[in-house]
C-alpha cells in the first residue's frame, strides 16, 4: 500500500484493515497527451473571450459601458430578483422534486366519448319547464271575495230562518218533534205509544209490520248460530215455531 | 529518520508555496499573465483532474469541469487573498464545480440523487478496463455509493491524503465533522466490498 503520510495510513488501518490493505491504483485511463494539451486549451477559452473575461486576445482597453448602464442597474438587478422569486409552478416542481417533475401532470381520469359535447343539451333537457303563473288583475281577486262574501251570508240567512224563525209559522208537529230531539226524549215518547198506532203507521208508511214486529220481539241470544244453520237446513223455520208470529200479530 | 523526512516534507511545502508565491506575482503581472497562468494550470491539473474524475467519474465530464474550473480560476486570482494556499483555494473551486456539476446532472434528468449515484456506478461499469472481481473497482463502486459531498471527503483523505485543516478550508466543514464522515465512509465502503 502506498500512502505517504504514515498518521493517515495510521488512520486507516485503525478505521479498515481491509481498505488500507488495498493497493492505492489508479483504474481510471486518460487520453494520450491530454494533460501536455490542456494548458493550451484552457488558454485559448480565455481568450475566446468566455463569459465574464474583460480582455481579448488584441489587449485592447476594456470594453465601454453601455449609455445610461448605472441608471438602470437598479430596476434591472430588481426585474431579477423578481423575476427568480416568481418561479413558475413547474420550475418549482422541479426543485422541490424532479421526481413528481417527471411524472407530469396528465389526467389519468376518463370520461364517456361526447360527453362534454352533450352536457349542456344533457342539463337544459332535465331542467323542467317553470310553472306559468298567471297574474290576475286585483279587481278580479276582489270580484270573486265579494261572491263568496254573498254566498255565505244567503247561507247563514237561511239556517238563521230555519233554526231560530218565526216559531207561530212552524207545523206544531215539527215543533214537537224538533223539541224532543232537544231533550233526547225519544226512547221514552216512544214508550207511550200504542202497539196499534205503530202498526197504523207502519202500514201507512209501507213498512213490513210483520219484520218490525219481529225484530221487536227477537232475542239476539237466542238467535240459531250459524252451526245451527248448517246442520239443520230448517232451523229457521224451528225458530219462528218457537215465537209464534201469529200469535204476535194479534 | 523520521525526524528528517518531517523535516524535508515542510521543506518541500515551504518550496512549493514560495512557488505558489512566484506563479501568482506572473500572473498579476499583466505583461506575464498567460505565462503565469499557464505554469498554475500544468503544475495543478493532474491533481486536480484527478480528483474531479473521481467525483464525476467519465473523462468527458471531468474535462468540462476541469476546463470550467480554470476559466474560474483566471476569473477570481487576481482577488485571491491568500489567506489559504493556491492548493487549497485551487481545490476549493475543483470541489464545487463538481459538485455543483452533479447537481445540475440531477435537476437535468429529473431523477434522483440516489439514481444520479447509480448512474454513475454504471458508468464506471461502462469503463472498457472495469473489472467486478478485481477490488480495485470494487472500491470505486463503494467510493460510487456515497452522497457526493461525502465521497469528496473520502477522496481527499484517501487518495490526496489531505489534512482535516486543510480540508476544513476545501470543503469549508469544521474538522470534526469531516472526521466523522471519513471514518463513516470508510465503514460503508468496507462494507460495501465485503457484501458484493
Amino acid at each position: 500500500m502506498n500512502f505517504r503520510n504514515h498518521d493517515i495510513k495510521l488512520e486507516l488501518e485503525q478505521l479498515s484493515p481491509l481498505l488500507a490493505g488495498l493497493d492505492k491504483t489508479n483504474p481510471y485511463s486518460v487520453p494520450a497527451d491530454y494533460f501536455e494539451g490542456l494548458p493550451a486549451v484552457v488558454l485559448s477559452m480565455v481568450n475566446e473571450g468566455q463569459p465574464g473575461f474583460l480582455l481579448n486576445n488584441n489587449k485592447q482597453p476594456l470594453q465601454e459601458l453601455p449609455e445610461g448602464y448605472f441608471d438602470q442597474l437598479a430596476g434591472n438587478i430588481l426585474d431579477r430578483i423578481k423575476n427568480q422569486n416568481t418561479e413558475t409552478a413547474p420550475e418549482e416542481l422541479r426543485s422541490l422534486s424532479p421526481l413528481l417533475y417527471s411524472i407530469g401532470n396528465d389526467n389519468i381520469y376518463e370520461v364517456p366519448r361526447n360527453y362534454f359535447a352533450e352536457l349542456a343539451e344533457t342539463i337544459t333537457a332535465n331542467i323542467q319547464a317553470p310553472r306559468v303563473v298567471l297574474m290576475q288583475s286585483r279587481t278580479r281577486i276582489f270580484f270573486k271575495y265579494a261572491v263568496a262574501a254573498v254566498f255565505t251570508g244567503l247561507m247563514a240567512l237561511g239556517v238563521f230562518k230555519l233554526t231560530n224563525g218565526n216559531k207561530v209559522n212552524m207545523d206544531p208537529v215539527v215543533a214537537q218533534g224538533i223539541q224532543i230531539a232537544k231533550e233526547n226524549n225519544l226512547d221514552a215518547e216512544l214508550a207511550k205509544l200504542d202497539n196499534a198506532d205503530i202498526v197504523k203507521y207502519l202500514e201507512s208508511n209501507g213498512g213490513d209490520v210483520k219484520a218490525a214486529m219481529v225484530a221487536n220481539s227477537v232475542d239476539d241470544n237466542k238467535l240459531p248460530t250459524q252451526e245451527d244453520y248448517l246442520l239443520d237446513d230448517k232451523a229457521l223455520d224451528h225458530y219462528l215455531d218457537q215465537i209464534n208470529i201469529n200469535d204476535l200479530k194479534n | 529518520m523520521i525526524g528528517f523526512f518531517i523535516f524535508t516534507a515542510h521543506l518541500l511545502t515551504m518550496a512549493e508555496h514560495l512557488d505558489d508565491k512566484e506563479l501568482l506575482m506572473q500572473f498579476r503581472e499583466s505583461t506575464s499573465k498567460e505565462a503565469g497562468y499557464t505554469r498554475i494550470i500544468k503544475k495543478y491539473q493532474e491533481k486536480l483532474y484527478w480528483h474531479i474524475r473521481r467525483m464525476v467519474v467519465t473523462h468527458d465530464d471531468a474535462n468540462d469541469v476541469l476546463q470550467n474550473m480554470f476559466i474560474k480560476v483566471w476569473n477570481g486570482l487576481d482577488n485571491f487573498r491568500e489567506d489559504s494556499q493556491l492548493y487549497t483555494w485551487l481545490y476549493r473551486i475543483a470541489t464545487n464545480e463538481s459538485l455543483s456539476f452533479l447537481e445540475q446532472q440531477k435537476k437535468r434528468s429529473s431523477i434522483s440523487l440516489s439514481d444520479v449515484e447509480t448512474g454513475l456506478s454504471n458508468r464506471l461499469q461502462a469503463d472498457k478496463h472495469f473489472d467486478a472481481n478485481k477490488l480495485e473497482w470494487k472500491l470505486q463502486l463503494g467510493i460510487q455509493q456515497l452522497p457526493e459531498k461525502q465521497r469528496a471527503v473520502f477522496n481527499l483523505r484517501y487518495y490526496d491524503e489531505m489534512p482535516y485543516e486543510e480540508m476544513s478550508r476545501v470543503l469549508e466543514t469544521s474538522e470534526g465533522a469531516l472526521k466523522a464522515s471519513y471514518h463513516h465512509a470508510v465503514k460503508k465502503i468496507e462494507d460495501f466490498i465485503l457484501n458484493h
